[in-house]
């Protein structure tokens, strides 16, 4: 883009004042002596781009006091009634545009942009014209923002970058802006501008300076940002997954097993798979429906062919003695169960509450540390260790038994104490988990047992040349019971197909973001 | 140091001298000065008045200790019922120390039987305060705890 002219007017009940600079196709340089207006023209400039949100957040007209309130002309002060800018530029193909903007009007705001469609002050005449909005939010994106006119004026294509809050926007112009001008009080100081932070860009100078250089590195690190961002996606999924069926399996008493709560975890070897657990020991899934199985032909067996109560009575009081007793058993076995759950909770409790003076501890350590160098100037106790009085060691003050441990060695000390306190937490929370579903089963197990119990005695008192109401029921149960076996099966078998999927996904992901990090610079890049 | 009978370094056939050295002990954070004499100069400042007297300044460094006790503290102190009693009796012989410390290192002055923080006092005051994480857990404590009166310490201390 370049500059052909600008225009500045101001408007006051005496008359008009301003200027007008026409800029050759070369260097222009603008010589004047001090306060005649030559920074004035300069943020006309930068006014009409729109563009002072590059020096400041703030909305307020960058302008001095001539501008907007009070102007002297021959000698007299005169209020300010009207003023704008009005720049005209040229683009690389040709096209010719002004831009006028009102720092004080009564019908314009400020936050407008008039586009003439002409070279309004070097060949003046009618033009087309349209308003486009500055300032505003949207004003880079929405067909009316101005800086969306800009952009495409220019024949650009500002890229999209990534915010602190981890959304996208895109670059904003006043981002890239401050590497065309320099600015007065500070733009000598160093080679590089100051780009605005408040747009909550991450990384804006980086980024303005790779757009403005062409750099690859942008559109690499859009692609870090989009594929870490899927990433993250793909584990939450994968963690939401995992624990659905975990819970699904402690409702029936089973336990999840060989299933990571990360993808990171996986290797292909790891199948998940599903076990039937007591506190002693587990069967896996296929296993104990096997059992449930042959019960259950066992069971419609004796329904259909066995002969009647009446002819089986002592052998049911015999079955019934043995079932009693076996009740006893596991009832026996729940209680263990549930006072081991107790005891492990309260261990637990314990172990957080010992954790949390630990980690206390660990900190304390840490602000001595930094303490020490803090108080080093002012104070011979901290600075030192010595007495302020008698300049000898304090370490006899803050302890009997000498020597003490130094500083690092007592943090390395503690450390290794959290981290025994964290496995006793995980193993007692592991076993916690193990026991509840040993619960589940053994309460389970009970309640049928007492259904059998139950049902033994009123086979005993029932008419005779009945099939057993026990065996029914019996029956009943294990088909229910390995139709939830086969359901919770058939969601495994999902879940390992999820999975599977997710960690080809993961691991695709993965080796495109090593790449995209292991390209630091293309070779392109180290030529411009 | 201990050297070995003359008959065993002729058996190895090689000098030996074997070395005791007593192994360093673990000191808990807050019986180190450097806590100590920090959380003092916070207690002092959250005191009512910026001036503290033995009773406030013994039950504060108490109940600044460990987590636990802040949390006793401050369910006592907002006159909830709790199960631990608080340390009334506890006199912390260490405390006196550090006090006497404080006053030779300048950071704090004596206002008769109170004590008060020095401009020196305020300096390192400011120094600790300007870090968010430094002493996080005792500043946060003081901060729920309110200032503290002594008043409002002796009335609590006479009902406990």
């Amino acid at each position: 883009m370049r500059l052909r002219a600008l225009r500045v007017v101001v408007s006051t009940e005496q008359g008009r004042a301003g200027t007008e600079i026409h800029f050759g196709s070369g260097l222009t340089v603008l010589r004047a002596d001090n306060t005649s207006g030559k920074s004035t023209a300069l943020q006309g400039i930068i006014f009409s781009l729109g563009l002072e949100g590059m020096m400041s957040p703030r909305k307020e007209v960058p302008f001095p006091h001539a501008m907007t309130e009070r102007i002297e002309l021959d000698g007299e002060e005169w209020p300010v009634i009207e003023s704008h800018v009005v720049l005209e530029v040229e683009n690389s193909t040709d096209e010719v545009v002004s831009l006028q903007r009102y720092a004080k009007s009564a019908t314009f705001s400020s936050d407008l942009v008039l586009v003439l469609s002409g070279p309004v002050i070097t060949e003046p005449g009618e033009y087309g014209r349209e308003e486009f909005f500055v300032r505003r939010s949207g004003a880079a994106t929405r067909t009316r923002g101005f800086h969306a006119f800009l952009e495409n004026f220019l024949g650009w294509n500002l890229p999209p970058v990534s915010t602190y809050e981890d959304r996208e926007t895109k670059l904003y112009l006043e981002c890239v802006a401050p590497f065309f001008y320099v600015e007065q009080k500070y733009g000598w100081s160093g080679v590089l501008p100051r780009i605005p932070t408040y747009l909550r860009i991450r990384d804006p100078l980086q980024r303005a300076a790779e757009f403005v250089l062409n750099l690859d590195t942008l559109e690499r690190e859009r692609s870090i940002d989009d594929n870490l961002r899927l990433l993250t996606q793909v584990e939450a999924e994968w963690k939401s997954a995992v624990a659905e069926l975990r819970s699904q399996a402690e409702r029936l008493g089973a336990e999840l097993r060989n299933a990571t709560d990360s993808p990171t975890e996986m290797t292909p070897a790891t199948t998940p798979s599903l076990f039937m657990v007591t506190e002693a020991d587990a069967v896996s899934l296929e296993e104990h429906r096997s059992t449930l199985l042959k019960q259950l032909q066992a069971v419609s067996r004796r329904i259909d062919v066995e002969p009647t109560i009446a002819e089986t009575e002592p052998k049911l009081t015999d079955e019934l003695e043995q079932i009693q007793e076996t009740f006893r058993g596991t009832v026996a076995r729940l209680r263990v169960v549930q006072n081991e759950v107790v005891s492990l909770d309260a261990q637990i409790v314990s172990a957080q509450k010992r954790r949390d003076e630990l980690e206390d501890e660990h900190q304390r350590l840490k602000d001595i540390a930094l303490l020490r160098t803090l108080g080093a100037d002012v104070s011979d106790a901290l600075g030192e260790h010595l007495c302020p009085t008698c300049q000898q060691s304090l370490d006899a003050v803050e302890s009997q038994i000498l020597p003490i441990l130094t500083l690092d060695d007592n943090e390395v000390l503690i450390r290794g104490q959290i981290q025994m306190v964290r496995g006793v937490e995980r193993d007692s929370t592991r076993r916690i988990e193990r026991l509840k579903a040993a619960n589940v089963t053994l309460s389970e197990q009970a309640r049928s047992q007492r259904e059998q119990i139950r049902s033994l005695k009123s086979d005993l008192v029932a008419p005779s040349g009945f099939p057993s109401a026990r065996d029914i029921l019996k029956r009943a149960e294990l088909e229910r019971r390995i139709e939830s076996i086969d359901r919770l099966d058939g969601q495994l078998e999902l879940l390992v197909d999820r999975l599977h999927s997710n960690f080809a996904i993961y691991a695709r992901l993965k080796s495109i973001l090593e790449q995209l990090r292991a390209e630091e610079e293309t070779s392109d890049d180290a030529e411009k | 140091m201990l050297k070995l009978p003359q008959k065993i370094s002729s058996v190895l056939s090689i000098p030996v001298t074997i070395e005791v050295v007593r192994r360093a002990a673990p000191v808990d954070a807050y019986q180190r000065l450097e806590w100590h004499l920090s959380s003092l100069l916070l207690a002092v400042d959250n005191m009512y008045g910026r001036i503290a007297s033995i009773e406030q300044l013994h039950l504060v460094m108490w109940a600044l200790r460990f987590p636990e006790d802040r949390e006793t503290f401050l369910s006592w102190w907002r006159g909830e019922s709790i199960d631990t009693p608080i340390q009334t009796a506890r006199f912390d012989p260490f405390l006196e120390r550090v006090l006497a410390l404080a006053i030779g290192d300048g950071l704090l002055a004596r206002k008769g039987e109170r004590w008060t923080l020095s401009p020196k006092g305020v300096g390192l005051l400011q120094k600790i305060e300007s870090s968010e994480s430094l002493l996080r857990n005792e500043k946060a404590f003081l901060k729920d705890a309110g200032k503290i009166s002594l008043s409002a310490v002796r009335k609590k201390l006479m009902d406990a």
